[in-house]
């Protein structure tokens, strides 16, 4: 028996939540079947019982079976790329996995019962819970090799309704721009990878230019050993530099398409 | 990007470059389109005894509440990098002025202070 035979909402409201918790006992053990907003479902929706831990479990099972490459890869290529840190990349990823377990109950289904649109749904959901992992992950390390602040960080792990850059095509990048770009992030100091990384991961566009949030601005200042002001200076280099080295293969790329 | 109203927030991120970074595999995807352009580039393929090996070591880090799974450690070539430029910018200290010394005295202490044992997180 599926759980998902009917569209499930957004968000059970609680007196679906109790039908639903009441139908996982009888529920059928072959997560195979099962798709991936029901296993989203099974695990955020499980109590204590034993009975619902053990099919929370499976449904976790079955959603690392069918996302751990994808994460895996995800991790490696984060983990290739930054210069100042060593990341695990396997544990990166494991523990992606054991958190999303830990907010399954956060997913909210926008797939509209489109199963592509739901793979790519929940890979998104993951790779906000990896974003946030390895924002973690580095405030730690500056709290552990420097200033013993200690700032909360606000727990955001929704995939946004909206494209954050409206621009945004889907159209893959040339590869000559691809080579070149990975050639050029090779010939960077770790350090000035790490701001490259840490601005375009975690900065958020302002008035006065793209910022970064105060727990990643002190964290990258500890880990490069620059000053807020040249790592600014720094980004603004970088970002420049990488975009004239880019612009001529993209501007070939479009005229030959034309 | 240029601004172009005086309320408009701006990025020095242009979208092509934002865009290329996810398929290198320098920016994490967050958004399901950025989760199509990445998996393109994607080459990592795990096999399924690697998976099942995966998920017995995420089923032990869920039942044992203390592993917090550390994935991340600061690299320690660039700790030992920092280290003797700070000792050069030490040995060199008479030229520099005070505020500069105080500085320096400042980034040696701290490059200096031990780790933890478990410096691993």
């Amino acid at each position: 028996m599926s759980v998902t035979t009917l569209p499930i909402p957004h968000k059970p409201s609680v007196s679906q939540a109790v039908v639903i918790t009441l139908n996982m006992q009888s529920l059928s053990m072959d997560m195979g079947r099962e798709t991936d907003a029901g296993l989203m479902l099974l695990m955020g929706a499980a109590g204590p019982a034993p009975e619902e831990q053990q099919i929370a479990r499976s449904a976790l099972q079955e959603l690392h079976r069918r996302y751990y490459p994808y994460v895996l890869a995800i991790a490696e290529g984060y983990s290739e790329n930054f210069g100042t840190v060593e990341i695990d990349a396997k544990e990166f990823a494991t523990a992606t996995f054991k958190r999303a377990y830990e907010r399954a109950a956060s997913f909210e289904d926008k797939s509209k019962a489109n199963p592509e649109h739901a793979k790519l749904q929940v890979k998104a959901w993951l790779g906000v819970i990896a974003r946030n992992l390895s924002r973690d992950a580095l405030d730690k390390i500056r709290r552990r090799h420097g200033h013993l602040e200690v700032v909360p960080l606000q727990e955001t792990i929704d995939v946004p309704d909206d494209e954050p850059i409206p621009e945004m095509d889907t159209l893959s990048t040339p590869t000559a721009a691809i080579v070149a770009l990975r050639e050029a992030l090779d010939a960077l100091k770790p350090e000035d990878r790490d701001i490259l990384m840490t601005y375009a991961a975690f900065g958020i566009p302002t008035k006065s230019g793209r910022e970064l949030p105060k727990e990643a601005r002190d964290s990258l200042q500890e880990r490069t050993g620059y000053e807020r002001s040249n790592i600014r200076q720094k980004w603004l280099r970088l970002t420049r530099k990488l975009e004239a080295e880019l612009e001529p293969i993209l501007t070939t790329q479009r005229n030959s398409n034309k | 990007m240029t601004k172009k109203y005086p309320h408009e927030d701006t990025d020095e991120l242009p979208p092509a470059l934002r865009k290329a970074l996810i398929e290198c595999g320098a920016v994490i995807p967050t958004t399901p389109k950025e989760v199509l352009l990445a998996e393109r580039q994607q080459k990592t393929k795990a096999s399924p005894d690697q998976v099942e090996a995966a998920f017995q070591k995420l089923e032990l880090a869920l039942d044992d509440p203390t592993d917090d799974l550390s994935f991340a450690k600061i690299n320690d070539a660039l700790l030992t990098m920092q280290n003797e430029d700070l000792a050069m910018a030490a040995r060199n200290g008479m030229e520099l002025d005070e505020e500069t010394r105080a500085k320096i005295e400042e980034s040696v202490q701290r490059a200096l202070r031990k780790p933890p044992p478990d410096s691993e997180l």
